[in-house]
């Protein structure tokens, strides 16, 4: 009896430092449903003290929410409360005060971030939410968020180290011991990396991987698995779950999973052609728009690319135009070409539905799988119901450009 | 509106008070210490997006740990694997023992833990540093160290044992 009792309770501080397998889970189930003597504070006990030990070495970063019985925390709580009623109710901009968190170290500053206009930008940290602008300054332990439609982008306080978000990005930045941390939740980051000091690369960290950096430029995309593109310099890319670590020199890209390098090079083209269907003046802009039946049409030759492409963006940067500073509405893009009856054949390859600003830059999405390779038409066209949207063309401010990873020869 | 402040209010309250067991709960399905306070703080925030929708005539602790069970289904996704945790029924029985699960202020007890890591071995100290600081699993640090997964679980064991006692003492010296 007394060897089964130390063997559960073995099990249940095992359970915090290893895998077990399944059928040592199912016996520390049962054993915890079926209340064993002593298995509960056992296991209960072992997950206290291991969560102090993390939070003994992370006491530091100042990252714990303390929900103290205080009339203190619950004003901040209130306030929170307040500011969150009002972004998820009015859906217009929170204005929450602009607040450092006491005691945490001040990483970074914002130098470029676009919004949308009822968005924001916003930082977590220590149960506390903030809306970043340009010049915030980012703190260890914020947590950023980047919703859709906008970007951000922040230096470094102690070198030239610079960080760009895209939209749809999530990240954690923390400063420990003074080497920078990023841990790249969701989304995507391209990262210009100053010398780091000896023993204190810069690590940016995804649910699956590791990318460990002493001076460098690259790209690192979390989804359901990690992307890290290197376009200069070396970064070392460790695998979170098996034993693997790679050396990417510059030019190459590896994915976690697969864990294959991959050369590449980053093409950009522009149109050979573009026009908006039913509107023949305002050549600066390409138009959208339901209600004016305008579609916007691009060609792009892609003929001269001989290699195999991994990943492809449309860019298309949003232009004001007339009064028009903000639109919303769903727009397809499809790839348009003739069939063997000589009819016109639409294929829906990307979208975006939400809103547009001047100045923001629409990125598409596309499956290289999509692109022919040879001459490629793409029209762009608005869904049913929404405002205008106006993009610049090669005669406005930024053409619209085609974005593309290509493999090198060599692979 | 003012009904909907109230319920705000009267929510959070109970958060404040029942979140030793919502983070005794969450961190007994991911283990993972820093998802643990992620999702703790989205539950905050669902809870204040959402408050419009609770009925008040249930008791809150089941609706949040709803929202805390989302999450943590959320957190396996994100990771791809399989979850492999004591079942959620199995956690919810345990609830009681974790009323003040990482509630206190720095207490005396984490600064003995501290002074008492201090004093370990340089070797074990860097195991230790590597699993807790650097958040790394037994496979990593046995690569890491080059050596074998068992001889770390063994070792991190030894340790924690080690240190509970050590733990220990030196709270009881305080009280003397």
């Amino acid at each position: 009896m007394k060897k089964k009792v130390d063997h559960l309770q073995e099990l249940a501080s095992e359970y915090y430092i290893r895998e077990l397998s399944k059928e040592e889970v199912k016996r520390l189930d049962e054993a915890i449903r079926a209340d064993e003597p002593g298995i509960r504070e056992a296991f209960t006990s072992a997950a206290k003290q291991e969560w102090a030990m993390h939070h003994v070495h992370h006491m530091d970063d100042h990252r714990i929410i303390h929900f103290e019985p205080s009339r203190k925390r619950m004003t901040r709580l209130r306030a929170i409360a307040a500011g969150i009623t009002l972004l998820f109710s009015a859906g217009s901009l929170f204005l929450l005060h602009q607040y450092r968190a006491p005691h945490s170290i001040s990483v970074a500053s914002v130098s470029e971030c676009y919004t949308l206009m009822g968005e924001a930008v916003t930082a977590v940290n220590n149960g506390r939410i903030r809306k970043i602008k340009k010049g915030s300054v980012l703190h260890s332990s914020d947590r950023l968020v980047v919703p859709r439609g906008c970007r951000l982008s922040f230096n470094y306080l102690n070198d030239d180290t610079k960080i760009q978000l895209a939209d749809r990005t999530e990240i954690k930045v923390a400063d420990r011991h003074g080497a920078k941390h990023i841990r790249l939740l969701n989304g995507k980051l391209t990262a210009n990396v100053d010398k780091q000091p000896e023993g204190k690369p810069l690590r940016v960290i995804t649910h699956d991987a590791e990318a460990v950096v002493l001076g460098t430029s690259f790209e690192m995309f979390s989804g359901e698995k990690t992307r890290l593109a290197v376009t200069s310099g070396r970064v070392r890319f460790d695998s979170a779950s098996e034993r693997l670590s790679h050396e990417v020199p510059a030019g190459s890209m590896i994915d976690s999973g697969s864990w294959n390098r991959r050369t590449f090079e980053i093409k950009t083209l522009t149109p050979i052609k573009e026009a908006t269907a039913n509107l023949k003046d305002r050549l600066q802009h390409i138009g959208v728009d339901s209600a004016r039946n305008y579609v916007g049409l691009l060609r792009f030759d892609l003929s001269s690319l001989q290699n195999r492409i991994y990943e492809a963006y449309l860019a298309l940067r949003v232009s004001k135009t007339g009064s028009d500073h903000q639109s919303e509405g769903k727009v397809t893009l499809y790839r348009i070409e003739d069939d063997e009856n000589g009819k016109i054949k639409r294929t829906a390859i990307s979208h975006y539905e939400g809103r547009v600003c001047t100045g923001m830059d629409l990125v598409f999405d596309i499956a290289p799988q999509d692109l022919t390779g040879g001459v490629d038409s793409l029209l762009i066209e608005m869904d049913g119901e929404g405002n205008e949207f106006w993009f610049s063309s090669s005669k406005g401010e930024r053409p619209p450009q085609l974005l593309l990873k290509t493999a090198t020869r060599q692979n | 509106m003012n009904n909907n402040t109230e319920q705000h209010e009267m929510l959070l309250r109970q958060f404040y008070i029942e979140q030793g067991k919502l983070r005794g709960y969450i961190f007994s399905s991911t283990r993972d210490y820093h998802a643990t306070e992620d999702i703790l703080q989205e539950v905050s925030i669902a809870i204040v997006k959402d408050a419009a929708t609770f009925d008040t005539s249930r008791p809150p602790l089941p609706w949040f740990m709803g929202i805390a069970r989302n999450q943590i289904y959320r957190f396996y996704r994100k990771k791809a694997r399989d979850a492999n945790n004591v079942s959620f029924e199995a956690i919810g029985d345990c609830l009681p023992y974790f009323e003040t699960f990482g509630t206190e202020p720095a207490s005396s007890n984490e600064l003995a833990l501290k002074r008492c890591m201090s004093r370990l071995p340089g070797r074990q100290k860097k195991v230790m540093e590597l699993r807790y600081m650097d958040d790394m699993n037994c496979s990593q640090i046995a690569h890491a160290l080059g050596r074998s997964v068992q001889s770390i679980y063994s070792l991190l064991k030894r340790m924690k044992i080690e240190l509970r006692k050590c733990v220990e003492y030196q709270l009881a010296g305080e009280q003397l």
